[in-house]
């Protein structure tokens, strides 16, 4: 009988799907404490804890992804994980998210893709750069059109909703540039960029004025304006 | 006729009729037993519950309750429509036939390898991940070797030369493999 009721019982908890467990999540003071002990010079440690500190409290980092990041860099020589890092430390003290968890791409991320990938850190860095002139430059072209309102703020205050539209329409104009080899006259930028930001807002990702933004208020020349400014940076 | 005929008369008839009767009367007590017997008692709702549970509770009738209990559970599980969850179930699948090793790596594991599994042996890898909506890229890795174009995937980048496959979860862009 109890073998009976021993295989009711593993039945019933082979009903449930096979589900792949999450990844754990540590906590934003594991983060800053693994990061007080790696290899960087202390006056760089130092900016990027307080930067991060404050990312991790408002939502422009989480701590699996840089937990995860922090523990790849660890590996590298302290030069290299040093001018990895700066991009993010620079983006992060300009209050831009640089990491949206485990829920889409950001700067972070794109850092632990291409060491999956096996790129050299001469090379992510150059995508981070961009990634950053990137995020600089949709802020600035999207203010001056009057998409967004608030200004730039630090890492510590709450983050504005309209930073998650900045990175998204930064991160669409970048990966055309970067990733489907086009250019800044190459009319498919709109499209490219406008069937990104309508898919997310179909699942739910950007809000129903960002959408409407998206939908009415983007045109070819503002992305090719933030294409010009990324890479012209004394215009911006 | 004299009185005392007449009265004669009437006890004879009298007698007569008695002793007729006396025939059906035979065993009538013991009929009336039998049939008061026979007849079920009308107990109230109360009382017959309180008779139902005042039964000792046989140990199969109890394990039987509980097996019963168990597998409806389970059924239910399998078969109740669910509301939609803020974390979607998403399959992943690839065909590997002969591979060792296959995991999948995106967004939302942080590029950390999540593996797949081919109980049967049939060559087809499969993991289901629940996802919050979203905009995921991610890729296959089959034994250790990059595989970037998921036949599901939405749409498609390449990077530094590599194929990544995006996903999108959530909304009317909901996963169309899951």
């Amino acid at each position: 009988m109890r073998i009976a009721l021993l295989s009711l019982v593993a039945v019933v908890a082979l009903a449930q799907p096979v589900v792949v467990p999450t990844i754990p999540c540590p906590t934003p003071e594991e983060v800053l404490q693994f990061l007080a002990g790696m290899n960087l010079s202390p006056e760089f440690r130092g900016a990027l804890a307080s930067v991060l500190a404050a990312g991790l409290a408002t939502g422009r980092a989480t701590p699996t992804v840089s937990l995860l990041l922090l523990r790849d860099l660890s590996s590298l020589p302290r030069e290299a994980a040093e001018r990895l890092l700066e991009p993010i430390r620079f983006a992060l003290a300009q209050g831009f998210i640089v990491d949206t968890g485990l829920t889409g791409s950001s700067m972070m991320n794109e850092v632990r893709k291409l060491l999956v990938l096996g790129r050299r850190p001469e090379e992510i860095e150059g995508v981070l750069k961009t990634r950053l002139a990137m995020l600089l430059a949709t802020r600035s072209v999207l203010t001056r059109y009057g998409l967004v309102h608030a200004p730039p703020l630090p890492p510590d205050k709450p983050l504005p909703p309209e930073e998650r539209f900045v990175l998204e329409v930064a991160w669409g104009v970048s990966d055309f540039l970067l990733w489907e080899g086009g250019t800044l006259t190459d009319p498919r930028l709109r499209t490219f960029v406008q069937t990104r930001l309508n898919q997310l807002c179909a699942v739910g990702v950007l809000s129903a004025e960002q959408c409407s933004w998206s939908a009415t208020a983007l045109t070819l020349e503002m992305f090719q304006e933030i294409g010009r400014l990324a890479f012209q940076p004394e215009r911006r | 006729m004299r009185w005392d005929e007449v009265e004669e008369l009437v006890r004879a008839a009298l007698t007569r009729e008695v002793q007729e009767a006396s025939a059906g009367l035979a065993g009538l007590e013991t009929r009336v037993i039998q049939a008061l017997a026979r007849r079920p008692l009308r107990r109230s709702f109360l009382e017959r519950l309180r008779a139902f549970f005042a039964q000792p509770v046989p140990r199969w009738a109890l394990v039987g309750a509980t097996c019963a209990l168990l597998l409806g559970f389970a059924l239910g599980r399998l078969t109740a429509p669910r509301p939609i969850p803020a974390y979607a179930s998403n399959l992943f699948v690839i065909a590997a036939p002969g591979a060792r090793a296959v995991a999948v790596v995106g967004d939302f594991s942080a590029w950390q390898p999540i593996p797949l599994s081919d109980p049967d042996g049939d060559g087809i890898w499969t993991a289901v991940i629940p996802l919050p909506p979203g905009r995921y890229e991610y890729a296959f890795l089959v034994d250790g070797k990059w595989v970037g174009q998921d036949p599901l995937a939405h749409e498609y980048l390449r990077t530094f030369g590599e194929y990544v496959s995006v996903r999108y979860v959530g909304g009317s862009g909901a996963d169309r493999s899951s």
